[in-house]
């Protein structure tokens, strides 16, 4: 009994210590669809850099914070799309200036070109997935890749410091 | 992967129950050729038309007890806005889903034989698709499969009120996201008055002064390390913290018209001596049991259908979760009064406590106080 119940204290102690020792930052992603039937059938340019009204975008990526301190940090992401299967890619840029490789022909972004960090893949309606990543300081786009989400607006930046 | 093998029973399990269906079908088509069930139709296009003017609760729109003339289609819309409200005395916020940015959504009043035509409309700004159904609907699952809208869309939906009674309607757009919505006070309630009024189950009419709605709502706010409830910078942005909260079935806030106290000390009901109220409980979700302290329920329609009989002088009442009830309380005390859900653990410490402002003079017969509290002497 006693043996037992000391173990369990230092398997506390242990899981505290090292939630203490990461100290992850932990932010929230939100995965915004208001995409109707043919909706992407017309040809969208609300990619990163292309200085469109974002206002148009009936795809989006939400993220809270929107600066993070440096080292290990957790996204943990939510699809509120009602019915479309999205997924987060995260990789660094330069500045959100910056406009990324794209395929028109798969409508996608080129990720060969892309220097891509993690990604967390097909996340179904309602669901939720999360992924941690040790980041150094620098900017970051976190966008989903699925045919035509990239240049319907699904793409947001993150300022890590 | 595990999503897939998940999803193979209960594909499998529902091939099962639709061949079941079938069969009772085919069933009752053998044994009963002879009956007809098929309903009378109305020509809606030679019915009148009202626009009805819907309010915040705890007031209803205008609208008269026994039915002027025939049916009629009654016009009404329903603004969905996502919107962070406070729902509490300490500022625990939430980003809730309001029908017309109440929490509740307005009451609808109708008479039986009615036709109810709403314009559902999903705010362009909003971040989630939604809908609507409507319990005194029949079929489409309410109106639920008729009225998916994604923001920035709007749609039509008319149903006829063949059923007499107080009802829920809420939002229902699948899966987790109906508990979810509902619980984010998408939620509101529809009366379908007799045509010929209310009666109290022995042919005499009941009549009101004052109707008065409370729609009961049951949150789950998610708290950080630190037991502080969590805040969230946009609607859909707990959904994940939510679902655990909500799957312990424990309620961090049980209040009437989306915050605890917005019906209290300056909020309060108010009514006179002498006038006969009605009361409409609505709880979406989640068993309730209302209560007056200090009064009765003298007429009590608590399954909320008005082609049964009233219950009377009843103490306490009950509403199953997602249904509606009414009752008839005719004051005769001056002063205030509290309508509680008589979990008293819900009404004092999680918010379900209303007050009634009653003015008017005190009636010594009921009740008076033979001698002050004092000591105890001798």
């Amino acid at each position: 009994m006693t043996l037992v119940g000391n173990l369990g204290k230092v398997l506390i102690f242990s899981a505290v210590m090292a939630t203490a020792a990461q100290a992850e930052a932990v932010v929230k992603v939100t995965l915004i669809d208001k995409v109707g039937t043919g909706d992407l059938n017309t040809s969208l340019a609300l990619g990163m850099g292309m200085k469109a009204d974002m206002k148009m975008a009936k795809m989006g990526i939400n993220i809270n914070p929107k600066t993070v301190a440096h080292g290990n940090v957790k996204f943990n992401v939510t699809n509120l799309a009602s019915n479309l299967v999205h997924e987060v890619i995260l990789a660094r840029i330069a500045d959100e200036n910056q406009i990324l490789p794209f395929d028109q022909n798969r409508s996608k972004v080129d990720v060969e070109s892309v220097q891509t960090l993690g990604s967390v893949a097909e996340i179904n309606p309602n669901k939720s997935a999360s992924l941690t990543l040790d980041l150094a300081p620098g900017k970051y786009i976190l966008y989903c890749n699925i045919a035509g989400h990239y240049m319907a607006g699904m793409w947001t930046v993150i300022e890590v410091k | 992967m595990s999503t897939l093998q998940s999803m193979i029973p209960s594909v499998l399990s529902r091939r099962r129950l639709l061949t079941a269906t079938a069969i009772t079908v085919a069933a009752t088509t053998l044994a009963a050729p002879d009956v007809s069930v098929a309903e009378e139709v109305t020509d809606v296009s030679k019915l009148p038309r009202v626009k009805q003017t819907l309010v915040a609760p705890p007031f209803l729109p205008e609208h008269d007890q026994v039915a002027k003339g025939g049916p009629k289609i009654v016009e009404v819309t329903l603004t969905i806005e996502e919107k962070k409200i406070v729902i509490d005395g300490d500022g625990t916020e939430i980003w809730a889903f309001a029908y017309n940015g109440s929490v509740p959504g307005p009451m609808i009043v109708v008479h039986e034989g009615d036709y109810v035509e709403l314009t559902l409309i999903n705010l362009a700004a909003n971040a989630m698709e939604h809908n609507i159904d409507f319990h005194a609907s029949t079929g489409a699952l309410g109106g639920g499969a008729l009225t998916k809208i994604l923001p920035g869309e709007k749609t039509v939906l008319r149903w006829k009120a063949i059923k007499q009674g107080v009802f829920v309607y809420h939002c229902a757009p699948g899966d987790v996201m109906i508990p979810y919505h509902v619980v984010h006070g998408m939620n509101g309630a529809v009366m379908v008055l007799p045509r010929d009024g209310l009666k109290d189950g022995k042919g005499n009419v009941l009549k009101y002064d004052l109707a008065y709605y409370i729609g009961e709502q049951d949150f789950y706010i998610p708290r950080d390390e630190t037991g502080a409830y969590k805040k969230y910078e946009t609607a859909g942005e707990d959904l994940a913290d939510c679902l655990d909260v909500m799957r312990s079935l424990t309620p961090t806030h049980v209040v009437f018209n989306g915050k605890a106290g917005a019906l209290t000390g300056e909020h309060a009901l108010k009514a006179k001596v002498g006038e006969t109220v009605m009361f409409i409980h609505a709880q979406a979700n989640r068993d309730s049991r209302p209560h007056l302290i200090g009064g009765h329920g003298d007429f009590v329609w608590d399954t909320g259908s008005f082609a049964d009989a009233p219950a009377t002088g009843l103490e306490t009442w009950f509403i199953r979760g997602g249904s509606a009830g009414a009752m008839l309380y005719k004051f005769r005390q001056p002063g205030i009064y509290a309508y509680v859900n008589h979990n008293l653990i819900e009404a004092v410490m999680l918010g379900a406590t209303a007050h009634v402002k009653v003015d008017g003079e005190w009636n010594d017969d009921l009740m008076m106080q033979v001698s002050k509290p004092a000591p105890i002497t001798g």
